[in-house]
């Protein structure tokens, strides 16, 4: 009997301990890597930044906005790691944008509705050749879309 | 005498100090790169959306190129390039593709259009020539 109760006290120690590594198990949360990191990190950032501003100065609608930043080699430095930067720090990577908000550095520019969307097309074009995924790239774009409010027409 | 010696000293100590910002400032992620210059061209000559394609890859492709488009109707290409590594001369040969195609590099806007001007600039420009890390 005294050898019964200790068996079953045994088995029910090896049950609760089971049980309870089973529900640990459950608990354990899976951290969600950054957009930074989904993205391919500062790396793939810079070459989309490179294809875009390329497209950007060959679109004939919109290259005029650009040509003047990006024939001086000072401007296009700062230019290019704005960029870089703006979309670093935006998606959760290791980066400080210093430049200006978007409202301050387009005051005055008047830019159009349409030369905002050729802007896009350019840029989802850069991540398309890339070949960013279709998630990164909508996340990517959730987050630089709603910056028209402070562009267009301003 | 004496205030031009001050004024001279103090310039001195005022450049010296910029060096040294220049110098010893933290460099962002972005910064860190190499620098860039871009090169527009016109191109004249038919061109197929395949063609189109094949040289955007073949010049993305050289050593010191970062990216390069060609606009949809082949008129217009650009590049972004090192120009340690290869210079606009040799990326008008590569485009016109043995005479395939005529190239011209085009003349870009002094001023004006996208927000990085003014001040900020040509301070950003004078530290950068100070700059002895870049």
């Amino acid at each position: 009997m005294k050898t019964n109760r200790i068996l079953f006290a045994c088995l029910l120690a090896i049950a609760m301990a089971f049980a309870t590594s089973c529900s640990d198990d459950t608990n354990v949360t899976t951290v969600e890597p950054t957009l930074y990191t989904r993205l391919g990190g500062i790396d793939v950032i810079s070459k989309v930044t490179d294809k875009f501003l390329t497209n950007v100065v060959a679109d004939d609608m919109i290259s005029s906005r650009f040509e003047a930043a990006v024939g001086n080699h000072y401007r296009l430095q700062m230019l290019r790691n704005n960029l870089i930067d703006q979309i670093c720090a935006g998606t959760g990577g290791p980066c400080q944008y210093k430049g200006q908000t978007m409202l301050e550095a387009h005051t005055g520019m008047k830019i159009t509705a349409t030369e905002f969307s050729a802007m896009m097309a350019d840029l989802v074009a850069a991540l398309d050749y890339y070949e960013v995924a279709e998630r990164e790239k909508n996340d990517l774009l959730a987050i630089l879309t709603p910056m028209e409010s402070d562009i267009v027409d301003k | 005498m004496k205030k031009i010696k001050i004024l001279s000293l103090s310039l001195v100590v005022v450049f010296a100090g910029l060096v040294v910002y220049a110098n010893l400032r933290p460099l962002s992620i972005a910064e860190k790169l190499k620098t860039v210059d871009l090169a527009s061209y016109r191109l004249e000559g038919l061109m197929t959306p395949a063609e189109r394609s094949a040289l955007e890859q073949k010049i993305s492709a050289l050593p010191g190129v970062t990216a390069c488009s060609v606009n949809k109707e082949g008129r217009v290409a650009s590049v972004l390039f090192r120009r340690k590594e290869i210079d606009e001369a040799q990326l008008a040969s590569h485009l016109s593709n043995q005479g395939q195609w005529q190239v011209a590099q085009k003349t870009l806007q002094a001023s004006g259009g996208c927000p990085v001007h003014g001040m900020t600039a040509s301070f950003y420009a004078f530290i950068s020539v100070l700059d002895l890390r870049n």
